[in-house]
């Protein structure tokens, strides 16, 4: 006889002898306990339920060899990693020193048990099962937070029984109502019902988790008990980080595992959000606009403050791939900016650190900084996590100890840093909100104790010494030259340099404003500077103007739109590259000047161009020219794109990352398959209506060398597009997978046997593909350079290690995580 | 045909490798228009070059023969001058006339590779100056109008400090 009845006795035979862990024991009995039809004979079975068994049973079958082949391969990790000094985590030895009592996390969680009744003894089991992964969550948080279980009596008591030992688990288990374990004011229940949204945790409140497993069959239940018993509740800000297309109802241990994520780990709640929320809720961050808020009010690097300060320190909170900001701007929102530091960009070892450059006294109160990057130096993308500035409400005298103590080294903290986010600036000041007001602190303290007398200024440096060897002529030295040469050493000027030349006296005047002097435009390094009268020289100038860069120009209201479209009208009929990113005056009447009169561009680019709508996008559409359009995070939508991609033949490369208003990417992808033969670059970033069909559509482009698909979570279950483009693109070289979660092995393996010039490969985040992929894509693509393995679950430290031995030529990125506990210690709480 | 022999504008002869003189497009022109390729003995005048200057010419040439001919000019690019190598840094730590009269000599004599560093030392001189600086720098004399000085002094307003 072989009924069902029969297997809970052989499974628990086998699991006796060989697993230790009550995890184990747990999931192998998942099986019965689901199909819930133990005494139904063989006979009344189902085909599928008979299929069904009979997998089972092979399954007990190969569990043994397959067990021993797992513990096997354990070992031998273990033994590398011991080996090559390689961290492996904390032991179970410095795991049971971590007690909740001697946690630095005060946060306290409960979860509340009461909720039996409703329950079928399935989902008891379940919402057992789910506090069993809580327990064993807060064990491994480097500061487990406080946790308590309350009501927690008969049916669930019954269930837990079976776990040996949870009576010594270091958990504070209760009978008792949560009402009578605390203060009734402290209490918060959290409920996705509850209208008010929780900002920050508070340490001295007591968040209840409902213990309850009913698939949404309970509408308002724990809102209505909340209410009922006369305690708070709230929501986690899931929809102010988050859109989620599906209910915000989250299972027990989703909900926990946030919360160590934001209380332990010191996470923003975006990234603890995405980290947590399980595939299917198809969670996805708001794009940056949103989400940057209130505190990045215009733009990537500018940073508007509640209040104006004189500043005397700035402190820059860098996450991931620090050293590249050069210049710390103050800006009093009319147009004035100062420099409050600047400097090279240095080369520090990854990881976190607070930048603390010694800034420069300013004479005017400012709540605006802007932050410039130079990231040539680093191979990797930079990520903040905030800026703190702080000042006096009063002017400080330059030779204040204030600043001094803002200078003086850095000092590291571990920080793990979150999903993809590449754009420099990443600005959720909540999640630091602890570190930032100790860091405060400390600030306050050494102007306390450190009065140290500032470093006498360095002396002024001496005069130019005169030349003994002029000759006597107006033109000094330059007099011997003939103008061409003169011209040549002018040609070697910045703008600023030649604008100076320009006022030594006339003959040099009518050389240094020479139109062949100004064929290449850079306004972009004097951004601060530039303004209408500004552009009005520049008119006069440059009548030969082919390569124009206004970018970051012009915002607050410096430059006048007129004294733009003059520029263009008089100067823009050679123009062949314009670039104007981040230049908030440029709106749709300058497109339709830009589509009048350069009628030879070759390049533009418009990222983080707000103002422009699709009428001011429709008139790109009359320059046949393109080849190169940069689109990034502007309001541009499907059908004026789609008209832009049909009139542009010879475009080559496209960013269309951030493009949120594009209803229908697939639309302009198979656009982009139609039109744009030569397409050789694309970047999706993003845009979450691409789906497999656009992919491809994009396929038809056989000149792609990169791609970008980071974030393009309609294509997250591929199907066959992504082969199809392997094979129809064999020249690929850089190719972005971030957070497409459900990518597999085989959909990878047709870029590594198709695409042998691949150079760049990015799966950060791309969970579930194995070692053995990411070893096939090392060792079949000669000239691969960078491979992102960060957040993929079945990667670890030691297959990194292991492989960076082995492909020394490739740099392997993996962030920080969890098991990476040599890295760099944490603040001291 | 090893060497040439060059004659400086005061009077000077210098004897140097063909290779070497060749560097110098005008050289290499006039040799080759002229038929001088076989003839050991014709001596080429130079009366634009002193012969201070053309031994400081001949040293920079000897020391850059090997290297690749310098790239052409790209309009899409930036024109750097902080790419002075360090022996060529050294090479022009000379008074201010002697430099200028290098960059004549590399501008009549047609030397790419050395009009292009002694154009950029002298770009070096001026970036970062104020205008008065530049003029201290190199006497020049300011002659605008005072019409002009305050039209010039306009059209430079937004690029100063305020």
């Amino acid at each position: 006889m072989s009924t069902e009845q029969e297997l809970p006795a052989n499974e628990q035979g086998t699991i006796s002898k060989e697993s230790e862990s009550p995890i184990l024991s747990l999931s192998s009995e998942t099986p019965i306990a689901e199909e819930g039809v133990a005494n139904e004979s063989e006979t009344t079975l189902s085909k599928r339920a008979l299929k069904r068994k009979l997998k089972h049973e092979k399954w007990l079958k190969w569990r043994p060899i397959k067990r021993a082949k797992e513990k096997e391969k354990m070992k031998l990790k273990k033994q590398y990693a011991r080996e090559h000094n390689i961290p492996q985590g904390p032991s179970r030895k410095a795991l049971k020193m971590v007690k909740m009592e001697n946690s630095p996390n005060k946060l306290k969680v409960c979860i509340d048990f009461s909720f039996d009744h409703l329950m079928t003894q399935k989902d008891i089991c379940k919402c057992v099962k789910q506090f069993n992964r809580c327990y064993s969550l807060n064990r491994r948080a480097q500061h487990p937070l406080q946790f308590y279980v309350s009501s927690f009596k008969d049916k669930c008591k019954q269930e837990i029984e079976r776990y040996n030992g949870y009576q010594n688990w270091d958990v504070h288990i209760h009978e008792e109502p949560y009402l009578d374990l605390f203060k009734k004011e402290d209490l918060v229940y959290l409920t996705s019902d509850s209208n008010n949204v929780i900002q920050d945790l508070d340490p001295s409140k007591v968040y209840i988790i409902g213990g309850l497993v009913d698939h949404n069959q309970h509408k308002l239940l724990t809102l209505n008990k909340a209410q009922a018993e006369g305690i708070s509740h709230g929501k986690l800000p899931i929809n102010t980080y988050l859109s989620m297309k599906t209910r915000q109802v989250l299972a027990v241990n989703h909900v926990f595992e946030i919360l160590i994520a934001i209380s332990s780990e010191k996470k923003s709640w975006k990234d603890a959000l995405l980290q947590t929320l399980p595939e299917r809720k198809n969670a996805a961050a708001k794009n940056d606009q949103q989400e940057e808020g209130s505190n990045s009010e215009e733009e990537n690097g500018d940073l508007s403050f509640e209040v104006a300060v004189f500043p005397f320190s700035v402190r820059i909170y860098e996450t991931y791939n620090p050293g590249s900001v050069v210049r710390i701007w103050a800006g009093d929102r009319c147009g004035r900016w100062e420099v409050l530091w600047e400097g090279a960009p240095q080369a520090v070892s990854t990881g976190s650190r607070v930048f603390r450059p010694r800034i420069k006294p300013i004479n005017f109160p400012t709540k605006l900084i802007r932050l410039e990057f130079d990231q040539s130096s680093l191979d990797y993308y930079t990520e903040l996590d905030a800026v703190l500035l702080v000042g006096t409400r009063e002017p400080i005298p330059p030779d204040s100890p204030l600043f001094m103590s803002g200078g003086g080294g850095e000092f590291n903290f571990r920080q793990q840093s979150g999903g993809g986010d590449r754009e420099s600036c990443k600005l959720n000041m909540t999640p630091f909100h602890n570190l930032v007001v100790r860091d405060l602190d400390r600030i306050l303290q050494t102007l306390e104790i450190d009065r140290t007398p500032p470093s006498p200024s360095p002396p002024p440096p001496p005069p130019p010494a005169l030349n003994s060897d002029v000759t006597r002529c107006r033109n000094g030295s330059f007099s011997i030259l003939p103008d061409e040469v003169v011209l040549h050493i002018l040609s070697h000027l910045d703008l600023l340099s030649l604008y100076r030349v320009s006022q030594l006296n006339v003959h040099l005047h009518r050389l240094a404003t020479d139109p062949t002097l100004y064929v290449g435009v850079s306004l972009r390094p004097y951004w601060p500077r530039v303004n209408s009268a500004c552009l009005s020289v520049l008119t006069q100038r440059a009548p030969l103007l082919q390569r124009l860069d206004l970018g970051w120009c012009g915002n607050y209201g410096t430059v006048d739109v007129r004294a733009f479209t003059r520029l263009i009208e008089e100067c823009g009929k050679l123009l062949t590259h314009l670039r104007l990113d981040c230049c908030k005056l440029v709106d749709n009447v300058c497109m339709e000047k830009i589509a009048q009169v350069c009628r030879n561009l070759k390049e533009l680019t418009l990222r983080n161009c707000s103002k422009i709508d699709s009428r001011g996008f429709a008139h790109l559409a009359t320059i046949s020219t393109l080849e190169r359009l940069d689109l990034y995070r502007t309001s541009i939508e499907t059908q004026p794109l789609v008209n832009i991609l049909r009139n542009s033949p010879r475009l080559k490369h496209i960013n269309l990352g951030s493009c949120v208003k594009v209803s229908s990417m697939d639309e302009v992808a198979q656009a982009l398959g139609e039109y744009n033969p030569h397409l050789i670059s694309v970047d999706f970033w993003k845009t979450y209506s691409l789906t497999p069909v656009g992919v491809r559509a994009i396929a038809r482009c056989t000149k792609l060398e990169e791609v970008d698909f980071g974030w393009c979570l309609g294509v997250s279950i591929p199907g066959d597009c992504l082969s199809l483009l392997a094979a129809s693109c064999p020249g690929l070289r850089k190719l972005f997978m971030v957070a497409l979660r459900g990518i597999l092995d085989k959909d990878l393996d047709p870029f590594i046997q198709n695409c042998r010039r691949l150079e760049q490969v990015d799966l950060l985040g791309v969970r579930s593909i194995s070692q053995e992929v990411c070893l096939r894509f090392l060792s079949n693509c000669p000239h691969l350079r960078l491979l992102d393995v960060s957040f993929c679950d079945h990667i670890s430290e030691v297959d990194v290690q292991e492989w960076r031995l082995r492909f020394p030529h490739v740099s392997i990125k993996r962030s920080f995580q969890n098991e990476n506990y040599n890295g760099i210690l944490p603040i001291a709480y | 045909m090893p060497n040439i022999k060059l004659q400086s504008s005061d009077g000077e002869i210098f004897t140097v490798d063909f290779e070497i003189a060749k560097s110098s497009v005008t050289i290499k022109t006039m040799v080759e228009d002229l038929g001088l390729e076989d003839e050991d003995e014709e001596i080429v005048p130079l009366p634009n070059v002193n012969s201070a200057i053309l031994r400081k010419v001949i040293q920079w040439a000897t020391y850059h023969k090997d290297d690749p001919p310098p790239p052409e000019d790209d309009e899409n690019k930036e024109k750097r001058t902080d790419d002075i190598s360090s022996w060529d840094a050294d090479f022009l730590k000379v008074d201010q006339g002697t430099l200028f009269e290098l960059i004549l000599a590399a501008n009549y004599l047609d030397i790419k590779g050395l009009l292009d560093v002694t154009c950029k030392t002298v770009a070096n001189m001026i970036k970062g100056k104020s205008p008065e600086e530049i003029r201290k720098t190199f006497n020049i004399k300011n002659d605008f109008t005072q019409a002009e000085e305050e039209q010039v002094r306009k059209e430079n307003e937004w690029c100063e400090e305020k």
